[in-house]
């Protein structure tokens, strides 16, 4: 406790001065430890392989209006939304993936000639040497590599570049670097694929089961049958609608007809039934002496008139008189009532007449005949016409009920025909580079990285080096030590010491 | 136990070129050589004096006549002259306070024990006129070697012993005994140790100990024991980045549990190199080292 205390100060938690003074008192150890941990640095760096990196771009196009699945996807009125970089560089780290990858690596061309010996392998080994133990068996060689392809391929997102990534694939050999880039790039455009149409045949298989029900729903409700009947009724109506119309123009004209002969018959029979008295005939006569004489009467007062200066007054007393007269007539004339005018051929009508009678009474007869039978029968269409009206109403209720049900029938019909096209041009939204990006390579720990960390690791394993020496030394080394472990016994001083 | 004089490098140890020719042979010239080594300190005290050095004049309890006295070359080897002065002062008020007998310990690093020593033995020599013994198992190694080689070897006799002690003075300064003799000149028949370990350090002011390494003293109770009872203060040597807190704790444990007076921690900054002929101490295996 006594040397903690000491090492721990108050207030800068180390006592950095003791700790300068540990260093210049275990000289050998401040010496020998940052020696050593310069020498293991640069045994590190240069016992380091150089590794080749390869990347190959590529970018992520779901999101863009040019994709042709999300063309026909937003017709068809799909929202579909895009990849996002998490799921990306998710998909190309996944263990399946890897495996993926290792069977295409185990089946490449030049699978023999790959170096996918570790970073820090001392010794290379050919790949057939490294799966050796697999005795030449294809799955297990991909199993066993598809262990190791972590260390060697990753995805990584363009920090400045949206929808922009990168695989990188790192090796001991150039060669390997690009095929296994080549490899990875091609299985991930095949996994993309993939998902985009597993999605899709799920999504049409859910479809297909959500039309099958929904259908057995519809057909419990003879949804198609009232459908058909309803199509039968409307056509019914509208033949019936047909003959109803032309059946009621003929039988307004009969029924006009009919009614025209019922006058002329009824007239007839009024003229024939009709008797002109004598006083009539004695009133018409006396009317037309009356207007004669008027008519004389006037002729002479214009006559005189015209003369009535030459008049004389006799002459002007018989004008007078002629006036008097007139007035007289005329009130006669106005006191006997005007008679028909056909009395005057009362007889030669009525003679036509009852010649003509008898036919008319027979076409009335007649037609009116076939009227009532016209009648019968425009009554019975018309019913007939109400009744499947009747029908027709009450069809379309049923299948406005049913409506909705077959309004989401056809809109399944349609997801389901939109997901067949969509599963038959799904092409993938993952596009690659043709060439690399990027080919560099570079040790695994650089100078600048092993320089800091060795320095820092020198100094933390040198100051520990020092201070478990200081814990297990029990030498005095000045009086601030001696007095703390000798606290009753005084310190005389120095011992001479000669030139 | 003879010194080879004819060995020693003189102006090495003086500083001065033009006094390298003297050669001496045996003990037949002893006091020439007294005399001639008294001079050449002479001129080093007065060529390195300083205002503090000005002060250094030993004062006759009798009078206030002051002698300055020949100054140790040592003194002023020591690079951390400074921290000499703090840590010498610690001991001289010790020793003012009646402590004569000083034990320098450590983990098995003995060249900083002969250093110490010879540093606090320099400071003591500067600052009182004082009769200083320095006991050391290891006279012919590391920092005492080249003085001892320096030093003039002579024979005390004392009541208790039958043969004499060898003791090497180094010109009036120091006085060094092998204790590897003392015990065996202690240990032998007829020689009650204790008292002749008492008769001996009474013949001094202040008595420096280089202390053996710990697993002798435990190897060898018997003949350290009395040696280990006249340690007044203990003073244990921790050397930076060597000294392990365990080792140390455990020599305290041992001087400590016979009584002795610890009086503190000296630290050693100095790195040893495998070129100095101390005694090197084994070192554990790297993985013993580094868990422990």
């Amino acid at each position: 406790m006594k040397k903690l205390s000491i090492i721990l100060d108050e207030t800068t938690i180390l006592n950095f001065p003791f700790l300068w003074l540990l260093i210049w008192r275990y000289k050998y150890i401040s010496l020998i430890t940052p020696v050593i941990g310069g020498v293991l640095a640069l045994y590190f760096y240069f016992s380091q392989n150089l590794i080749m990196t390869v990347s190959l771009g590529f970018k992520s196009v779901s999101s863009e209006d040019n994709s042709p699945s999300n063309a026909i996807s937003k017709v068809l009125g799909e929202t579909k939304t895009s990849l996002s970089p998490q799921e990306i560089v998710a998909m190309a780290s996944s263990s399946d993936f890897y495996n993926k990858v290792a069977h295409a690596i185990v089946d490449h061309a030049k699978y023999e000639t790959l170096n996918l010996n570790n970073f820090d392998a001392k010794k290379i080994f050919t790949i057939e040497e490294l799966l050796e133990s697999c005795h030449g068996d294809k799955t297990c060689k991909a199993n066993e590599l598809g262990k190791r392809l972590s260390r060697f391929i990753s995805v990584r997102h363009d920090m400045l570049v949206e929808n922009k990534f990168y695989v990188d694939v790192k090796t001991l050999d150039f060669f390997t670097s690009h095929i296994v880039a080549k490899i990875v790039s091609q299985e991930i455009v095949n996994t993309r694929i993939n998902a985009m149409k597993r999605v899709l045949s799920e999504q049409s298989l859910i479809t297909k089961e959500l039309l099958t029900k929904k259908s057995a729903e519809l057909n419990s409700t003879n949804f198609t049958g009232l459908s058909n009947e309803l199509q039968q009724v409307l056509a019914t109506l509208q033949t019936m609608s047909g003959r109803l119309a032309s059946l009621g123009l003929v039988y307004e004209s009969k029924k006009l007809e009919l009614s025209k002969m019922d006058i002329t018959l009824q007239q007839t029979e009024s003229t024939m039934s009709a008797v002109t008295s004598d006083e009539e005939r004695e009133r018409y006569n006396q009317e037309v002496a009356l207007t004669a004489a008027i008519r004389q009467t006037v002729q002479d007062i214009h006559a005189m008139e015209l003369n009535k200066g030459a008049l004389s007054v006799e002459d002007k007393g018989i004008l007078e008189q002629l006036k008097v007269e007139l007035k007289n007539k005329k009130l006669e004339l106005s006191r006997v009532s005007k008679v028909k005018r056909s009395i005057a051929n009362a007889d030669q009508f009525l003679e036509a007449k009852d010649k003509a009678s008898n036919f008319t009474d027979f076409d009335y007869k007649v037609a009116k005949q076939e009227f009532i039978k016209l009648q019968n029968e425009y009554g019975l269409l018309k019913a007939e016409h109400g009744r499947f009206f009747n029908r027709k109403i009450e069809i379309e209720q049923k299948l406005e009920e049913l409506k909705p049900s077959f309004e989401y029938l056809k809109l399944l019909e349609g997801k389901q025909v939109q997901l067949e096209l969509l599963a038959s041009t799904v092409v993938s939204d993952l596009i690659f580079e043709e060439l690399p990006s990027n080919i560099s390579h570079f040790k695994r720990a650089s100078k600048e990285k092993i320089g800091i960390f060795s320095i820092l690791l020198t100094i933390f394993v040198m100051f520990g080096v020092l201070l478990s020496r200081y814990a297990f030394d029990s030498r005095i080394y000045n009086e601030m030590e001696l007095k703390r472990n000798f606290e009753n016994v005084p310190i005389i001083g120095n011992t001479p010491d000669f030139n | 136990m003879s010194v080879q004089l004819m060995d020693i490098d003189w102006p090495k140890y003086t500083g001065l070129e033009e006094k390298s020719s003297i050669t001496m042979t045996g003990t037949a010239k002893k006091f020439d050589i007294d005399a001639d080594l008294n001079q050449i300190l002479d001129e080093i005290g007065k060529k390195r004096a300083t205002e503090e050095d000005k002060v250094l004049h030993l004062k006759k309890d009798q009078g206030t006549e002051t002698k300055k006295r020949p100054l140790s070359p040592y003194f002023y080897k020591v690079s951390n002259h400074h921290e000499l002065y703090r840590v010498g002062a610690s001991f001289l008020a010790d020793y003012k306070k009646g402590v004569k007998s000083f034990a320098i310990s450590s983990v098995g690093y003995q060249t900083s024990q002969q250093r110490t020593i010879l540093g606090l033995a320099s400071f003591f020599d500067h600052q009182q006129e004082l009769k200083i013994c320095i006991l050391s198992d290891n006279l012919y190694l590391g920092a005492f070697k080249e003085i001892v080689q320096a030093s003039l070897p002579r024979e005390m006799q004392l009541k208790e012993s039958k043969t004499p002690m060898l003791v090497y003075g180094f010109y009036g300064h120091f006085d060094f005994i092998d204790i590897n003799a003392l015990v065996e000149t202690g240990c032998s028949a007829g020689v009650n140790f204790r008292e002749f370990l008492d008769e001996l350090l009474d013949q001094f002011d202040v008595i420096f100990w280089d202390v053996p390494e710990l697993h002798r003293i435990q190897s060898e109770r018997e003949q350290f024991f009395p040696l280990v009872m006249r340690f007044e203060s203990l003073s244990i040597i921790v050397a930076k980045g060597q000294t392990e807190r365990g080792e140390l704790e455990e020599v305290r444990s041992f001087f400590m549990g016979y009584g002795i007076n610890l009086k503190g921690l000296l630290l050693d900054t100095q790195k040893t190199d495998g070129s100095s002929d101390a005694p090197q101490r084994k070192k554990k295996a790297w993985w013993k080292r580094w868990f422990t």
